[in-house]
């Protein structure tokens, strides 16, 4: 996984010291990453699993977001609210809050059922697949250079791609809506794998994220 | 369908752990496979061969096919290949003492095992790296990787009698963490899974149960079961579990005690033959998939070197405040392919590429290729006039390659992106911003259609 993350890619405001809290864990959890897939390894899907680790670590007063992001990835912005309104177990809610590990092992699991429940309806949709495919050229590099002010006399902003991701969120809102209960099962089946790997590792959960010994 | 069948054959005397039979038949089966030009048979082959060679521990057996067994696997490997490539690779090195390639290794296996889902392997690895963590001294991580080796050990279903090979490690890992209770639990299990098959186990056994024994503090059985250990080993010439037991008596500083010191030396460095530099040099590739893409190009152009060394060179760059000028380039063939194929294509983009690269070392420069349409070079100590000029002159050699045909010429679109380090903030300047930065101008001189922008 890539340890280096760039904080103003990420789809919230990031401190110095959060940054290197999630790099520390990296190193730390490292045998947890051994898990995603090896081809799709890529920039992007470090700081969408970044991102969804700050989600669930974080509380929601806590959390600003990056309002200048969510133009450039609509898309991520678009699965992070699906999994910020996705209702976790409390007592493994509260935990998150406290245990930095716990969310990171979970966040892992989230990105990978989320990206297992995609593939799955993609496999039915040939041009939508074609779409995702067309965006995924462009994920090993952060997009924020796309929008930069330099480009502003060649064109106001990447129409290109702003296209091609607004078509795909079209898209994958339908597809949302129409597969909800399928989306937030992957969410339930995500958080309940990392707990259980979790415990198998370090001991059980409790409300307040300790360790039970 | 020979073959087939003949490897079908081999893959059951390997789970039944005949290790003697695997050999004679796949030497058999191997070289009518090559002739054959069977690769996915070879490959299966090549697996069951290293395999069997480790685990009865002849090295310098084990070392040679390797060595052909990489490059096969390396061009014509699938993902299964690839797994246990990289498991076996991660074995070879803990031989060699390359501890930090053998983990790595082993991560690699377990990145394709998950993918693939195969219980066996995940198993085998986390128990071997749990191993290997706790004797270079990192007890996080030697805990994590035997407390996830448990957890998929109980998940999974029915698995061959060579699961033991992963179950050894967790021995080793237990002995020495002096876990007596979980030792004697997963002694049951591997003395479960060896029952009614030929003891080529009972030496890595004994070896585990000196550590325990050291480890509890009875210093005298310990040096009685080395004994022990090396008498089965020499019986059956396992060189490299030896060299891995005299490793051990270091550690503990028995080997002075050890009554069989010379001999068990003079076995080891009479086998031993330290592998070829090649090996010491040769590092794990960072990226199979790309790899295959690339691998032609880096052949013929010895130049282009790796992104970390690309990376290196910006870093460098960037520390002593150097100015540096990133550029990226990509040709459009598509059209190209579709009417004459990938082969004329292939060869088309060589030529387009050899343009670039012919003049671009003219000046200070790292090249990397994306893809074979597609590459970034970083040129140091070069002003923005003959930046120009260097476009110009790449401008005017590309564009002399078009394919001509009889109804006119198809010409190949090209376009360039760049940026200067100095266009970006001092404090933002790094390789990855210049990278992004090159590419979005990239994107901007494509869909507009033009040579590059200039902004």
């Amino acid at each position: 996984m890539h340890a280096k993350i760039d904080k103003a890619d990420c789809m919230f405001l990031i401190s110095d010291e959060t940054m290197y809290q999630f790099k520390q864990l990296i190193d730390e959890l490292n045998l947890f990453t051994l898990i995603l897939p090896f081809s799709e390894e890529s920039y992007q899907r470090s700081v969408i699993i970044f991102d969804i680790w700050y989600l669930l670590s974080t509380e929601e007063i806590d959390r600003i977001s990056n309002p200048e992001n969510t133009m450039i990835y609509p898309i991520r912005k678009f699965l992070l609210d699906k999994i910020k309104s996705f209702q976790i177990k409390r007592y493994i809610q509260l935990a998150l809050y406290e245990n930095k590990k716990l969310a990171f092992i979970c966040a892992i699991y989230v990105y990978l059922k989320q990206e297992q429940f995609l593939n799955e309806k993609l496999g039915e949709k040939e041009e939508m697949a074609a779409n995702f495919q067309a965006l995924k050229s462009f994920s090993s590099k952060s997009l924020r250079p796309y929008y930069d002010a330099k480009y502003i006399e060649v064109e106001n902003y990447p129409q290109q791609l702003a296209l091609l991701q607004s078509t795909i969120l079209k898209e994958l809102q339908v597809l949302v809506i129409e597969f909800e209960q399928s989306l937030l099962h992957h969410y339930e089946q995500a958080i309940a794998e990392a707990s259980e790997i979790y415990e198998a590792v370090f001991g059980l959960i409790n409300d307040w994220g300790g360790r039970v010994t | 369908m020979k073959i087939s069948n003949q490897i079908e054959h081999l893959r059951n005397l390997f789970n039944e752990l005949r290790y003697m039979e695997v050999i004679q038949f796949s030497t058999i089966t191997l070289p009518i496979a090559l002739e054959e030009k069977r690769y996915a048979e070879a490959l299966l082959c090549y697996e069951f061969l290293a395999s069997t060679y480790f685990e009865i521990g002849s090295y310098q057996n084990f070392h040679a096919v390797m060595d052909d067994y990489e490059k096969l696997c390396l061009t014509y490997g699938k993902d299964e290949n690839k797994m246990v490539y990289y498991y076996l690779y991660s074995l070879e090195h803990i031989f060699t003492k390359h501890h930090d390639q053998s983990i790595e290794a082993a991560k690699k296996s377990l990145k394709y095992a998950h993918l693939l889902q195969c219980d066996e392997l995940i198993i085998i690895n986390y128990c071997n790296l749990a191993a290997q963590y706790r004797y270079t001294n990192e007890p996080e991580n030697a805990h994590i990787a035997i407390k996830l080796a448990e957890y998929y050990k109980q998940k999974a279903q029915a698995v061959n009698a060579t699961v033991v090979r992963g179950y050894l490690g967790a021995l080793y890992y237990y002995a020495s963490t002096s876990s007596s209770v979980e030792f004697s639990e997963i002694k049951q299990d591997i003395l479960q899974h060896l029952e009614g098959k030929y003891p080529y186990y009972a030496g890595n056994i004994l070896f585990a149960e000196a550590i325990l024994n050291y480890r509890i503090g009875h210093g005298d059985e310990s040096l009685e079961m080395f004994e022990q250990a090396f008498f089965q080993l020499e019986k059956q010439q396992n060189i490299v579990l030896m060299s891995v037991v005299e490793r051990y008596l270091q550690r503990f500083k028995l080997i002075d005690q050890f009554r069989y010191k010379n001999e068990l030396q003079q076995l080891i460095n009479l086998h031993k033959n330290e592998p070829a530099n090649v090996r010491k040099e040769r590092n794990i590739h960072t990226d199979l998939f790309f790899e295959e893409e690339t691998t032609a190009l880096a052949i013929k152009f010895p130049h282009v070197v790796s992104k970390e060394s690309t990376i290196r060179f910006v870093e460098n760059a960037l520390t002593n405040k150097e100015a540096i000028y990133c550029i990226h380039w990509c040709f459009i063939t598509d059209k190209i392919e579709e009417l004459f194929g990938s082969l004329f294509n292939e060869q088309l983009l060589f030529t387009l590429f050899e343009s670039i690269y012919q003049n671009i070392f003219e000046y200070e420069a790292k090249v990397n290729v994306l893809s074979k349409s597609a590459g970034e070079a970083f040129i140091k100590n070069i002003s923005e006039s003959d930046f120009f000029k260097l476009l110009m002159k790449l401008e005017e050699k590309l564009r002399t390659t078009a394919v001509h045909t009889t109804s006119g010429i198809v010409e190949i679109p090209i376009h360039f992106g760049f940026i200067h380090s100095d266009q970006l903030k001092k404090e933002e300047v790094s390789y990855e911003q210049l990278a992004a930065f090159a590419d979005a101008s990239l994107y901007y001189a494509k869909s507009h259609g033009q040579l590059y922008i200039y902004s």
